[in-house]
This record gives C-alpha cells, structure tokens and sequence, in this order.
C-alpha cells in the first residue's frame, strides 16, 4: 500500500474564548488520510468542528498540536518558501462562491491574479491558461469578462474552483461546496469534482452535512461529533452497516423524497443539544445523548474494526437496534 | 358540487395572483397568475427554488417586504372569505400574528435579541387575544411547553442569544401559535438547521397541526420537508405554478418535466455510490424579461417550438384526483396515453 | 464611471452644483477675482454694493468679493492637504492595526481612542500653542488631530474585509501580504474614506475658520474667511455684510460638503421610489411587457 498524499495524525486546534479565557477544543485529535485521486467525506452537524478542521488543514486557522503530513512531510514544522509552495498544494473551496470572490474583479482577472501568485510571469502565457481553467471546469471562455455578481450561482462556484485550479493543486478542501446551491444545479458542481479526480487525479476532502452526497461522491467517509471521529470507513460499509449510535441517529434523519416511506419510517431522534466544546464529557463525547450508553462510556471509547472496511469508535458498535 | 362545498371551507383562497416587484433599476415579476387554496386542517408545501416567487408570493399580501422594495399585486388573496389585498393596514396587523402566524427561516432576526423571550411571546397574546399581562404569561409557559422546551418557566427569564438553534426555532414556533391562528405560514422552517434538529422540527409542525387543527403552508427547497408532512404540493418555477396535486400524487408520480428533474436532483441514500450526479441544465430565467412561452422550456427535455410561445395552461391530469392540474401539455397528451 | 454618475444623481443637482461652485473658484479663483485681494486702497474703504466693488471693500479698502474667492481657496487647498495628510497616515496606521491584529492593534488603537477622547480643535489648539501661530503649523496641527478618525475608520473596514472569504482564498492561493494589502484592502478601505472625507470637508473648513478667527490659524493678509470675521466685527454696526458675507460663505460650505458625503454615504442603501419615478417604471414595465 502506498502512502497517502495527506496523512493528517492526532491534529488539535484550540481557541481561546476570550470571555472565560478557557480552551474551545474545535478539532480535538483527529486522524484523517486522503489518498492521491481520492474522494473522502467529512460529515457532522454545525459545530462539530469539520470545518475548523479543514480551515486547519489550509492554515487559515493555526494548529494547537498534531501532525499534517503532504507527501510525508509536516507542514507544521515547515517554514519559509517550502512551507509557501507546498501549502499552494492543498487548495480550499468555500461555501458561499460569491462571498469569495473579489467583486471588483472579472473572473477572469481573479484566476489570473492567482497566477501571478503562483508565479506566471508571462501575460499571454497567463491569458492563455485562464481559458484553460475555465474550459476544465467547463465554462465558455467569454465568463472571463463577467463579474461574479453577473453570473449564477452554479458558474460562481465553478469559477473558484478554476481559480483553485491555478495554484496546481493535489488536494482540495471543500467546505459544503454545494449547500448554497440551488437543488437542480447541485449537479454540475458535484460532477465537476468527480471530473477532476478522473482526469487530473486531483483528491477532495468533501465536507458536508449532507449524507446522501456525500455518499454519492466519496469512496471513504469520516463522521465527527464535537471534535472527535465517530466512525470512519468505505462509504459502502459505513452507510450499509452503519455501527456507532451517532451515524445511526444521523441517517436515521436524512429525510426521503417518498412520502409513503416518511410515514411510517423510524427515527432515532437524539435527546438535547450538543455540548460545549470548551468541555467536553469524559470518555466517549456522544454519550451524554446516546441512546445505549453504560457507565463504560466514561471511559474513552476504543476503536472497534466493525468489518474488514469500517471502525468505530464505541464500545458498544451496532449494538443500537432501530425499533421496528 | 362537490367543488361548491370545498370553496365554502377553502380557508384560504388565492386567485389569480400576480405580485410585480419595482426597485429603482428594474420591474420583476416574480408571481404570475398563481392560483390554489387551502383547506382548515390541511398541509400545504409550496416547493422551489432560490427566485421561483414562493416566498413573495406568500409574504407581499401580508404586508411582509423588505424595506425599499415597492410591490403591486393584483388578483385576489382571501382569508376566511376577506379580501387581504383590499384590506388596509390595521385589518393586516390584525390577522399577521393572530389569525395567520408566520414562522421564519432565521428565527433570530424574528426575534427581538435584546427582550426576554416570555414577554416578546406574551405580547403577542395581549394585543391579538386581548389577554392580561397574568393570563398571557400562563399562556406563554403552555406554549413553550407545547413545542417541547423543557423547563419553560426559566426559558421565559432567557434572552435569544442564549438559546440553541434548535430551541430558538421552537421559540420562533411558539411565537407564531401565541395568537391562536387558523393558519400557519411557515418560511424555509428547517433549513437553518442540522438534519437531526430538521427531523424534530418537522415531527413537532405536524404534531401541533393535528393538535391545533391548524392548516399549515409550508414554504421549502427541500422534498425531504415536503413529504414528511404535507397533503397537498404546489411545484413553482419562475414565479408560475407548474404542478398542484396531493403530496402522494406529486412525489410518487410526478408529472411535469420540472417536478420530474428536480426530484431526480435530490440525491438519495439508495442512489449508486460513486454514479454521476443527476441535475437540470442551464439556469432558471430573468424574471424582469418578458417570458413569451413556458419558462421552462429552455431547460426540458420534452420542449416542443409550441412551448416556446404560448403559455401552457394549467390542465388537469387525466385519470388522475380533480385536484391535479400540470401547465404542461406537451407532457399531458403523451399521459393520457400511456395511461 | 457609471457608478460615479448614478451617485452624484442620487446626491441631488443643488448640492452637486454647490460643490462644483466652490471646486471652481479655488481652481480659478485667481482668474476671476476683479482686484487683487491684498491690494489696499483706503481711498475707497467701507465702500458699500457698488457696480465698481459688487460687494463692497473692507476697512482697508480691498475688494470683499475677491478676499471672499481667496477665501475660498485658502480653505479648500488647506483642507485638502490635511484630508490628504490626515487620510494617508490615517490609513496606514488603521490598515496595519486591521490586518495585524493583536498587540499591534492594541498598541494603535489605545493610542487612537486617546487621540479621540480629546477634542480635535484642542489638540490643534495645543499643537499651535507649543509651536506657534502660523499656516502650515495650523496644517499639521489639524492633521495630526485629524489622523485618529481615519485611523479607526480604516481599522473597521479592513478587519471586517480581512476575515471575508475572499480574502481568505487569497491567503490560501499564496498571496503575500502586500499584495493582500496593497490591491484588496487598501482599495476597499480608500472608497470608505473618501466618502467619509467629503463630508468631513465641511467640519475642515469650519476648523480653519476656527483657528484663524482666534488669531492662531491662516495669517494676515491671506484672505480667509474666518479672518475676515474677524477684522469685520469693528464695524458690525456701520458695515454688517463685512461680517455677515464670509459667515454666510462658511456656513454653505460646511452646509454643502456635509449633505454632500451624507447623500453619497445613502446612496448605497436602497430607498422606496418617489411616486413620480413608481409611475415611470410602472409605465415601463407595462410597455415591455406589451412589446
């Protein structure tokens, strides 16, 4: 087996809450691998800290301890011009497309501002290039001209992505790339990143909370609760053989477009909120809502291989039966 | 007869609707001769996209537009048989937060974040139902009971800011039941929210209609919301009505090429892992330009040169429940026969 | 340029032209002034409207109407050197604090609240104090007072832009700081001072008049307005307009500059339409929609 191209270990980032001068623990030791060309899920709800984890993984927020490993070496100990180039590597993909571009810029000028960033000296050289981005996110190369405000929302998105694209990226982090979008054009960006790995091997961390997509697109899932992996595996035996209760809850929830089914389906539905990072329970985070924990589950949970493809981290896995 | 007796206790009926929007740059039209009803005790989703005028639609005649947006409706909006569009100012105020509740997506910019929250609810009890300051309280704690805040009594002492999503959107509920409304109109309710919160929500709407005996429009993005607790869908695009049916109806067996394409784009846990995602091309049209044909035709599949001049009319479906009409009648003949 | 165009419509004709008019006569006021405005002639002093001195002379026999555009111009060249002054210090300062952040933030925003607290005519007023009464010393003295407002100003919109996306997926592209700096925040930055320097012109203008009615500002015989206040005020009795004339100037320039960078400042926020312009897009509409 050859080694994945980001290898992330133990990886914690902390804030500090400036009111009690506490630890908020947004990400809280999680180990994560993305291999060369692959799709790989990150799901949770709001506030579990997936996309603090992603915003750590392009250094916009700083890492409190961990390792982030790219091509074997820690960007957390790298400095100076390596540190620049090998971050450009790992690229990162926003929600909202229009808040992040400039809107004083056309697209064009935005990818090719990206460019001279990355190092193009030559302006037809860079010309050239742009109606290359745009063709491999397969827009027409008038889009250039367009400023963002000027196109839908599906365009806006995959102009970022072409941006991206500049940097020569191995990686990309996308954080709900599609949860701003329109259902009907959801699509086009989604096979857009499908597009990408086949033909570039360009490898995606899919941060979403929506777990049909995520299905859909990834071949490996992680699921995160207050700062903690959950349950990770090939989506095909973590979604058919869901084990830990928190992945039972949450595809118990995910609603379907069948009526007849939604009658008389059943629910797991969890009982409070979910707790303060700034202290999280002892043992296993998710026992204080879980529906079979045991005293044991004060105790740190250890990870349990559920089949040959998915581990959980419970002590009890696939012990939750669904009623009915 | 029949449709005599279902005119008579139509709770409301919107006819012919149009809403034009003008701002200082453009006129957009973004609802376009609508027309559908709902009945006491009945659950109506009206399902689109960001612009297809479903929330317009439902906000203008109640007097609810941003500020700077100067709005010109025509048709006509009755409730219990009174004419809102008609109706001034002081007639709205009183049916807003009375007779129709309103629920926001964002329950914080509903809410007042500076007030306690018992007393922004208590309000709304003493000017619609004429309660005292004692009763309204006693009412208030009833009501946060109802949508499932546990220990109300503390929560009445709590500001917005100090609650979960979750709990704000139950407070948001609660708000809207304060003046006992016969009608509920619910904005994009649950898309604020996480899947497991999403689930509960939609449990506790449909809970409190069966309790209340209240009629529910439901205004969503989502099929998932839809089909866990409507009766009845109105599918729109573009601001017109392209598909009205039962929720059974329309979701199992939907008709127009844009229910079909948009269901289609939802992706399921049943789809194949790995498959390419299934969406609509092209993008929806300018509401300020004039839209000659069907305005969805650029984007269907079935789209004959026909639908690009006239506006389809909405039909009924042969074979099908009265209530089902389809603006689609390229669609409809191949129907017929296939049936 | 089309936004410049739609703004200066939405600002409304009487206040653009009352802007145009006074940027006019402090380019070409030398050109149009009938007679030198230092040239004494006390032969024809506290001469009253006449078709040979439209608005009269003062006590020395110079010619109100051309000290009055002299005025005009002594002012507006000193406010736009200290709104450059204040405004580029101002600036930097603020963007450094904004991008920063932390103790450097800390550091120039302890040392810009102090500099607001106080009011900024004393500071002016303890600047020409210590250094004496002279022109450019009243400059500096208001521009140094004049830096904290620009500083803060600047602070507020660079760190909301910082933390926006767009900034952000520079940071992740590579872009270095001055780049960030330089050709995103600046920018952004620049449009909100400039808006909120058009109407502190006015404030400006009345700050000069201040300084130099106190003796301590514009010295004589540079024709200023806040000045000529004051050789008037003798002959309040026999001659009011010497007192009455470079008030009235004053107050239109405070006036004007100050509607002037409000109704830019609202012209970003959408407003209800009139009823005359309801009417036209109705009509409009209507009209597409036959066509």
């Amino acid at each position: 087996m050859t080694d994945p191209l980001l290898n992330i270990v133990d990886l914690k980032t902390y804030f500090r809450d400036t009111r009690t001068g506490q630890n908020i623990k947004a990400c809280d030791g999680i180990s994560l691998d993305i291999n060369e060309g692959e799709i790989v899920g990150l799901v949770g709800e709001s506030g579990c800290g997936k996309s603090t984890l992603g915003r750590t993984l392009v250094g916009l927020e700083d890492a409190s301890g961990g390792e982030i490993r790219y091509g074997g070496e820690n960007l957390l100990t790298m400095h100076g011009r390596k540190l620049h180039t090998t971050r450009r590597k790992i690229q990162y993909v926003f929600q909202d497309p229009l808040s992040s571009l400039s809107g004083r810029m056309t697209i064009g000028q935005a990818i090719e501002e990206a460019l001279i960033i990355n190092g193009e000296r030559n302006a037809a050289a860079r010309r050239a290039r742009v109606v290359e981005l745009l063709e491999a996110v397969s827009l027409p190369d008038q889009i250039a001209e367009r400023y963002p405000r000027e196109m839908s929302g599906g365009q806006r998105q995959r102009a970022c992505i072409a941006r991206s694209l500049a940097a020569d990226p191995k990686v990309l982090i996308c954080d709900e790339p599609v949860s701003s979008l329109d259902v009907s054009i959801r699509a086009q960006v989604m096979n857009l990143f499908l597009k990408l790995r086949d033909e570039f091997g360009l490898a995606c961390l899919l941060i979403a909370h929506d777990l049909a997509i995520v299905r859909q697109a990834a071949s490996r899932v992680y699921v995160m609760y207050l700062g903690r992996i959950m349950e990770e595996g090939e989506s095909r035996a973590l979604y058919g053989n869901p084990a830990h209760p928190y992945t039972q809850a949450l595809l118990s929830a995910v609603p379907s477009t069948n009526p007849v089914e939604e009658r008389d389906r059943q629910r797991i539905l969890l009982k409070g909120d979910v707790p303060s990072p700034i202290n999280p329970p002892s043992g296993c985070r998710f026992r204080g809502r879980c529906p079979i924990a045991q005293p044991v589950c004060e105790t740190p949970p250890p990870t349990i291989a559920v089949d040959q493809f998915h581990v959980a981290a419970c002590h009890f896995p696939g012990k939750l039966a669904l009623a009915g | 007869m029949k449709d005599m007796h279902d005119m008579n206790t139509s709770l409301l009926e919107v006819a012919n609707l149009s809403v034009t929007l003008h701002t200082a740059k453009t006129s957009v039209q973004p609802v376009d001769n609508v027309s559908y009803s709902v009945k006491a005790g009945e659950v109506l989703a009206i399902v689109g996209e960001s612009g297809s005028g479903k929330t317009i639609m439902n906000m203008a005649p109640l007097g609810l537009l941003p500020a700077g947006v100067d709005s010109e409706m025509s048709g006509s909006v009755r409730f219990e048989g009174q004419d809102l569009l008609s109706a001034g100012n002081g007639k709205l105020r009183q049916v807003r937060g009375g007779e129709i509740g309103v629920i926001f997506q964002d329950p914080l910019s509903a809410l007042n974040p500076v007030r306690r929250i018992g007393r922004q609810i208590a309000e709304i009890s003493e000017r619609h139902l004429g309660l005292t300051t004692k009763q309204a309280e006693k009412k208030v704690a009833e009501l946060l009971a109802l949508v499932g805040l546990p220990d109300p009594l503390s929560r009445m002492q709590q500001f917005p800011h100090e609650l979960s999503g979750g709990m704000r959107q139950r407070v948001g509920i609660a708000m809207s039941l304060a003046g006992e409304p016969k009608l509920l109109i619910a904005d994009e309710p649950t898309t604020a929210l996480d899947v497991t919160v999403q689930a509960q929500i939609v449990e506790l709407l449909k809970d409190l209609q069966k309790r209340l005996r209240m009629a529910i429009v439901v205004i969503t993005h989502d099929f998932g919301v839809v089909s866990g607790m409507a009766n009845k869908v109105a599918v729109m695009y573009a601001g017109r009505l392209s598909e009205l049916g039962s929720v059974d109806d329309v979701l199992l067996d939907p008709v127009h090429p844009y229910t079909r394409g948009l269901l289609k784009s939802v992706p399921s846990l049943d789809s194949e892992i790995g498959s390419e995602f299934i969406g609509l091309p092209g993008h929806p049209p300018d509401l300020s330009r004039r839209i000659d044909g069907c305005p969805f035709a650029p984007r269907c599949f079935a789209a004959l040169e026909s639908c690009r001049e006239h506006r389809p009319p909405l039909l009924p479906v042969p074979h099908s429940a009265a209530a089902r009409v389809v603006a689609c009648p390229v669609v409809l003949n191949s129907h017929a026969e296939a049936v | 340029m089309k936004d410049f165009i739609s703004t200066l419509r939405a600002v409304g004709w009487p206040i653009n032209l009352l802007i145009a008019f006074f940027i006019f006569i402090t380019l070409f006021g030398s050109f149009i002034t009938p007679y030198d405005p230092n040239a004494q002639d006390l032969m024809s002093a506290l001469q009253s409207f006449s078709t040979r001195h439209w608005l009269g002379t003062d006590n020395l026999g110079r010619d109100t109407l051309s000290r009055l555009i002299s005025g005009a111009q002594t002012t507006l060249v000193g406010v736009t050197i200290i709104l450059a002054m204040a405004g580029t210090v101002g600036m930097v300062l603020g963007t450094i604090s904004g991008f920063f952040g932390r103790w450097v933030d800390e550091v120039i925003m302890r040392l810009v609240d102090f500099g607001l607290s106080v009011p900024s005519l004393f500071v002016a007023l303890a600047i020409v104090g210590v250094f004496g009464p002279s022109y450019w010393n009243m400059i500096i003295a208001l521009s140094i007072a004049w830096v904290p407002i620009y500083a803060r100003l600047t602070r507020g919109v660079v760190k909301a832009a910082v933390n926006q996306p767009h900034i952000e997926s520079l940071r992740v592209l590579g872009a270095s700081r001055t780049r960030i700096i330089v050709h995103h925040l600046i920018p952004v930055a620049l449009g909100q001072v400039l808006i909120y320097a058009s109407a502190d012109a006015g404030l400006l203008a009345l700050a000069i008049a201040n300084l130099s009615f106190l003796g301590l500002g514009v010295q004589p015989p540079l024709a200023e307005w806040g000045q000529m206040l004051v050789s008037g005020m003798p002959y309040l009795q026999e001659a009011p307009r010497l007192v009455i004339l470079p008030g009235v100037a004053l107050t239109l320039m405070v006036v004007g500059f100050n509607l002037f960078g409000e109704s830019i400042a609202l012209a970003k926020n959408p407003r209800p339409l009139s009823k005359r312009k309801l009417a036209l897009r109705r009509q409009l509409f209507m009209k597409e929609k036959a066509a």
